[in-house]
């Protein structure tokens, strides 16, 4: 294991090292013409990220861990008077050590895993925006989480009984119009791996406010999209959402939430979430917290359940991060120890 | 299920020396200022085209030229303004029409990000707000107040700086001396958009001005 891990390592901090280098000696024009005008075409930015977590819950001796090491690679291809396609690619190692709630595609909570997140290529096809196809290992266009780069950090926004997958292998059709910006995709349903296996499938799709989706403190502005999701995984099992996400600014103050309703093979399940924060105006210091709500058909009953979170992130620069998390389930849908989640993290992109 | 201290410390040694290793290359860090729906903001920046089309050009935004236009234009930049930054060079068919740029500057309750763009001469064309979390935000999208910045060069624009330049601007708009820090925002984020289109893609656009 060790061996394909330092290969691994050596494999992304080579071409770390490349993708820095190539970008210099191009500026510095030192570089053979061909390789020169491949700059011209292919422009990119490659970012090594590395982040580490602590996990302490109640019932837990030791401290739980887990490390992530990757490559966010971005690139732009272009030709003389136009963008062809957006690439993405993030690939990761990930190392569970002790993880008191390790993720559906871990062996437990002591594991290595390769971990590609969202690895696309989004080829511009109309040229203005309005119709692009992304394929490969995309985020579910769904909710609130779509209009917020939260990857990789503790604030998330997703629900865990909700979907059930944040990413997929498929296909999706995107696009900004002046008033609204669309996704609809088509994915494998096997979520993080491809597993063709009892042919599952989904279909999911938002459409909402056209505002910035990419940054990591909201949109600052108000905002609302309309989404839907449906899935049958491998055993045959269905489940549909439709979801309701809205976020509205004062001051300081940033309030978010989504509504969703839907089925899980049959049975009727409502979800909510909302999250208040508080920004500093530099936007280097952010404290939030969330309220997950979920109420469901349960044999013979309607049931419900509900956790809170509190978290506070400072970031000061685009380098570092640190974020701590408290986690607390008030409420179990279904009979469980009572338990916490405190988590800390510092990362760093370079 | 429980693990031994020296595993979780193996772990954290080896992450951390690819930290290093990571830490030891070039500087990559993520692009601070980036246009998130290219097509929609350049559609309203550029209304007189029918259907604008447009292509990027990244580019590193190092410390030492940060110094440079420091000490040439009496600029200050962030940290996190250094690294990847792209333009985007607007077309009407074939035609260049202009340029596209995001800034980020801090305004009240919150960093503003400011989309500038120019015209096919590089001056000052219009503006507007990716990202804004100021309640002068509505104040100054209006034509009247839009109007005064376009056509002005990175000189004009840095006379309208001055102290009292930004007291008569706030008084003959009617805007409350509160609105200031956001109208620093946008006089800063243009001035660093000109200054920094010709210093930094002045190459890339030459063979496509007129």
């Amino acid at each position: 294991m060790f061996r394909h891990l330092y290969s691994f390592s050596l494999l992304i901090s080579w071409t770390c090292a490349l993708s820095g280098s190539t970008a210099l000696w191009a500026q510095q024009k030192v570089l053979p013409d061909f390789l020169a005008s491949w700059q011209d075409v292919y422009r990119h930015r490659t970012v090594a990220d590395l982040s580490a977590v602590g996990m302490h819950t109640r019932y837990q001796d030791s401290l739980g861990g887990a490390f992530n090491f990757g490559l966010d690679h971005y690139a732009r291809w272009s030709n003389d008077t136009r963008d062809i396609a957006t690439i993405n690619m993030q690939l990761y190692l990930s190392r569970f050590e002790d993880h008191p709630k390790p993720p559906p595609f871990a062996d437990g909570p002591n594991d290595w895993e390769f971990t590609p997140r969202i690895n696309t290529i989004n080829w511009h096809v109309s040229g203005d925006g309005r119709f692009n196809i992304k394929m490969g290992h995309f985020e579910m266009p769904y909710g609130i989480e779509h209009t917020i780069n939260s990857n990789g950090t503790l604030r998330q926004f997703s629900t865990g009984p909700n979907l059930g997958t944040k990413v997929d292998w498929g296909v999706t059709f995107n696009g900004t119009f002046p008033k609204f910006l669309y996704e609809i995709g088509v994915g494998r349903g096997s979520g993080m791996d491809f597993e063709s296996k009892g042919d599952p499938h989904l279909v999911v799709g938002r459409i909402g406010s056209p505002v910035n989706t990419q940054n990591f403190w909201g949109t600052g502005e108000t905002a609302y999209g309309l989404s839907f999701y449906q899935r049958n995984n491998a055993m045959g099992q269905e489940r549909w959402r439709v979801g309701l996400d809205g976020q509205h600014y004062i001051g300081p103050l940033g309030l978010l939430g989504e509504i969703s309703a839907g089925e899980d093979e049959k049975v009727e399940t409502y979800l909510g979430f909302i999250e208040v924060n508080l920004s500093n105006s530099a936007e280097t210091l952010l404290a939030y917290t969330q309220y997950r709500w979920q109420y469901k058909y349960l044999s013979s009953d309607w049931e419900d359940g509900s956790s809170v979170a509190l978290g506070v992130r400072y970031a000061p620069s685009d380098r570092w991060a640190f974020s701590t998390q408290y986690n607390e389930n008030i409420r179990d849908l279904t009979p469980a120890r009572d338990n916490y989640m405190l988590s800390l993290q510092a990362r760093l992109r370079y | 299920m429980k693990t031994s201290p020296s595993k979780f410390i193996r772990s954290i040694c080896f992450f951390a020396s690819v930290w290093l290793l990571a830490s030891s290359l070039p500087a990559q860090a993520q692009a601070f200022c980036s246009i998130r729906q290219p097509y929609a903001v350049i559609q309203s920046l550029f209304p007189d085209i029918d259907k604008p089309v447009y292509r990027s050009f990244m580019r590193d935004f190092s410390k030492e030229s940060a110094e440079k236009l420091r000490q040439r234009h009496q600029l200050e930049f962030d940290i996190r303004e250094l690294g990847t930054h792209d333009i985007y060079a607007v077309f009407d068919q074939k035609t260049f029409r202009g340029v596209a740029h995001s800034r980020t500057e801090q305004a009240d309750y919150g960093l503003a990000e400011v989309i500038v763009a120019t015209d096919e001469n590089l001056k000052l064309k219009d503006f507007s707000f990716q990202r804004c979390r100021s309640r002068y935000r509505k104040q100054f999208e209006s034509e009247s107040i839009r109007s005064v910045f376009r056509g002005k060069t990175s000189v004009e624009l840095s006379a309208m700086l001055q102290p009292e330049a930004v007291d008569r601007f706030l008084a003959t708009y009617g805007l409350e001396p509160r609105a200031e820090p956001l109208l620093r925002a946008i006089l800063v984020s243009s001035i660093k958009t000109l200054v920094l289109i010709e210093s930094e893609w002045g190459e890339d656009l030459a063979p496509l001005k007129p």
